[in-house]
């Protein structure tokens, strides 16, 4: 937990454009460059520096552990969601057609926003968990 | 194939995944045990459906494979799961051996492991079943890697959980994971190469691509690096020293199912990359300078695991050095490319799984009732425990490989492929590591039967299901030595399977 004015303000005012440009980072990795790795190391960024800044206690408030320890499955259960889904409608697993089968592009599309937002959800969670644990908090 | 069967490749790693991932949301107390169960049992049936489905198909049609797309992405550009006959038995054993450890292990992850941990503990577990399985069932090389990765993290992790009852337990798994982790960058290099040389990544298509290119320095340098990441991971003399440490201080279900699947998975990856990707055309797949090198390997393996196994102060460790041992036998039974030895050594997996998982399981009651394996501690076992002691005999018995039990049935067809194969000295290091099992079993029937009982206390009684997989597994190790012409039959055609060059 930091002192300083100075970091506290910038650090404060920075902390929500982290979060949305993760968010776009998130978005664009459909289209280009970027997706679930990369956004999810960037919102859990966000949040080690609100952690550095204004303390663990206030960052559990915003951001709580039983939800980081939920996302870590929530997101891989997102992914292999969409993948039963393909099972279930009778093709194979992860078959991005079945979601929309009028409009092939739109079901990839839809299938690789889903799979990526289920990555970046796992990522930032276990990029949290992962600091939290070097931080020598009990599991 | 019909539309009952068609999605059944895919399961074999959908459920132990999904459950790996449940197990931290929902496995809190008794339900990570029954998590894993369910999902353990759930693998054993699917990967035992295909395994039947296949060996039936195969015997119409050889050679005869399942290939799943996927994705929907036919192979060679998408991912592709193929499932042959070698793929399912495996696949079944280690899925069927996680069941059986699963099933032994309640009390003992609640004996050995902190409440608030065993959720993540049933997810490590999970996981890594999934990995190993993965592995059995990828047709794509750069997938192996990863599914590798994904079975060697869990795997150290759950090494590491042994330290409530042992600290060493933490530098073992550290010491696993330094080498464990150049094997597998071995490994990756080797598939670095090989996507390099034919510029894919699908086994079968590398396979294609290499028969038509003349051998040159990239695949000589390629199978290298293979062969000594493999060899890591199977814990191949002298590769094997992470692995006595990890066993012996790992939970004692994390060591079982260590010793019964892991070592296997890794002799899987072997013959997969050697016959199926290497092998060159009409040709042997390994030259005679490979088969000296790997064969010394080997046979040191056999007399030093052996050797080194009569002198250990603990039951446990007795075990792991026995399996340097028998990963030797496995070894040098696939080297030598004959079709006997190759059966023998796909039985000896099987049984060596069946047999080493049955010991460590007596192990693992040793340690709930007893604190304990080691072997002076064990004086008058045989009085004070008679059915776990008499099981450890019995699974000695099938270690030296005595006629009625399996490990005879797996030793014979060795010895008739390694001498038909014109290997007269290695059949000779057979033998001989025969007569060393006998002295090692024979030291614990000694310290157990012949000499006076301790009165330190037992802790707890003999629960049921503890003792029940133990039964399961040691019978099926006696049941196949006396019954076993199907299992030869489905070791066989895999064998020829492999041989036959077709991933």
């Amino acid at each position: 937990m930091s002192e300083s004015v100075v970091l506290r303000t910038i650090g404060g005012m920075l902390f929500p454009y982290i979060l949305v440009y993760g968010l776009y980072v998130q978005m664009h990795g459909e289209i280009g460059p970027g997706g679930g790795f990369q956004a999810g190391v960037l919102v859990a960024a966000a949040f080690i520096l609100h952690s550095l800044l204004f303390g663990k206690e206030l960052t559990d408030r915003l951001l709580p552990t039983w939800l980081v320890d939920l996302s870590m499955s929530l997101g891989v259960l997102l992914y292999i969601g969409v993948g039963i889904v393909g099972l279930v409608k009778g093709s194979y697993f992860l078959d991005y057609s079945v979601l929309d089968p009028t409009h092939p592009a739109h079901a990839e599309a839809l299938g690789m926003t889903l799979v990526e937002a289920g990555v970046g959800l796992t990522v930032a969670s276990v990029i949290l968990t992962m600091v939290r644990k070097v931080n020598g908090e009990p599991a | 194939m019909n539309s009952e069967t068609s999605m059944l490749p895919v399961l074999i790693v959908l459920i132990p995944l999904v459950g790996g991932v449940l197990a931290p949301i929902i496995g809190r107390g008794i339900f990570g045990w029954l998590l894993a169960l369910v999902t353990t049992g759930a693998a054993t049936f699917v990967s035992g459906t295909l395994l039947l489905f296949i060996h039936a198909q195969n015997t119409l049609t050889p050679p005869f494979a399942i290939s799943y797309p996927l994705g929907g992405w036919p192979a060679p550009h998408g991912i592709e799961l193929k499932i042959d006959l070698l793929s399912a038995l495996l696949a079944t054993l280690v899925s069927g051996m996680g069941f059986m450890v699963t099933l032994f292990s309640r009390q003992g992850v609640d004996d050995e492991i902190p409440a608030d941990r065993r959720r993540f503990f049933w997810s490590l577990w999970l996981l890594a079943i999934t990995g190993l399985l993965g592995i059995l069932i990828t047709g794509d090389a750069f997938n192996v890697y990863v599914l590798l990765e994904i079975s060697s993290l869990t795997i150290y992790g759950l090494i590491a959980m042994g330290r409530q009852r042992n600290r060493q337990a933490l530098t073992a798994a550290l010491n696993y994971l330094v080498l464990g982790s150049v094997g597998a960058s071995f490994i990756l290099i080797a598939i670095g190469l090989l996507y390099a040389k034919t510029g894919t990544l699908n086994m079968a298509d590398i396979h294609a691509k290499l028969l038509l290119a003349p051998v040159d320095a990239t695949v000589l340098t390629a199978r290298a690096f293979l062969l000594a990441g493999v060899a890591l991971k199977m814990a191949l003399f002298p590769l094997h020293l992470w692995m006595p440490a990890a066993y012996s201080t790992a939970p004692s279900a994390v060591a079982a199912l260590l010793a019964a699947t892991a070592t296997k998975v890794g002799i899987y990856m072997g013959m997969r990359f050697i016959f199926s990707v290497f092998a060159m055309s009409g040709g042997a797949a390994l030259s005679e300078a490979n088969i000296l090198i790997i064969g010394i390997c080997c046979g040191a393996a056999i007399i030093f695991g052996s050797l080194s196994a009569a002198r250990q102060p603990s039951l446990s460790l007795l075990l792991a050095y026995s399996s340097v041992a028998q990963i030797g036998y496995i070894v040098v039974g696939m080297t030598v490319g004959h079709i006997d030895a190759m059966t023998g050594s796909i039985l000896h997996m099987v049984f060596h799984a069946l047999i080493k998982g049955g010991l460590f399981l007596c192990a693992g009651i040793l340690i709930y009732r007893l604190g304990t394996t080691r072997l002076e501690d064990l004086a008058g076992l045989g009085q004070r425990m008679p059915w776990v002691s008499g099981a450890i005999v019995v699974g000695g018995l099938g270690m030296i490989g005595i006629p009625g039990t399996a490990g005879f049935v797996s030793k014979f067809y060795l010895l008739k492929g390694l001498i038909l194969s014109g290997h007269p000295v290695l059949a000779g290091l057979v033998l001989i590591g025969s007569v060393l099992a006998a002295i090692y079993t024979w030291r614990f029937v000694e310290i157990a039967y012949l000499r006076p009982a301790e009165d330190t206390p037992l802790r707890n009684g003999l629960p049921f299901e503890k003792f029940l997989p133990v039964l399961l597994l040691l019978g099926a190790s006696i049941y196949l030595g006396l019954q076993p012409g199907a299992i030869i039959d489905v070791a066989h055609d895999a064998a020829q399977q492999l041989l036959g060059g077709s991933p």
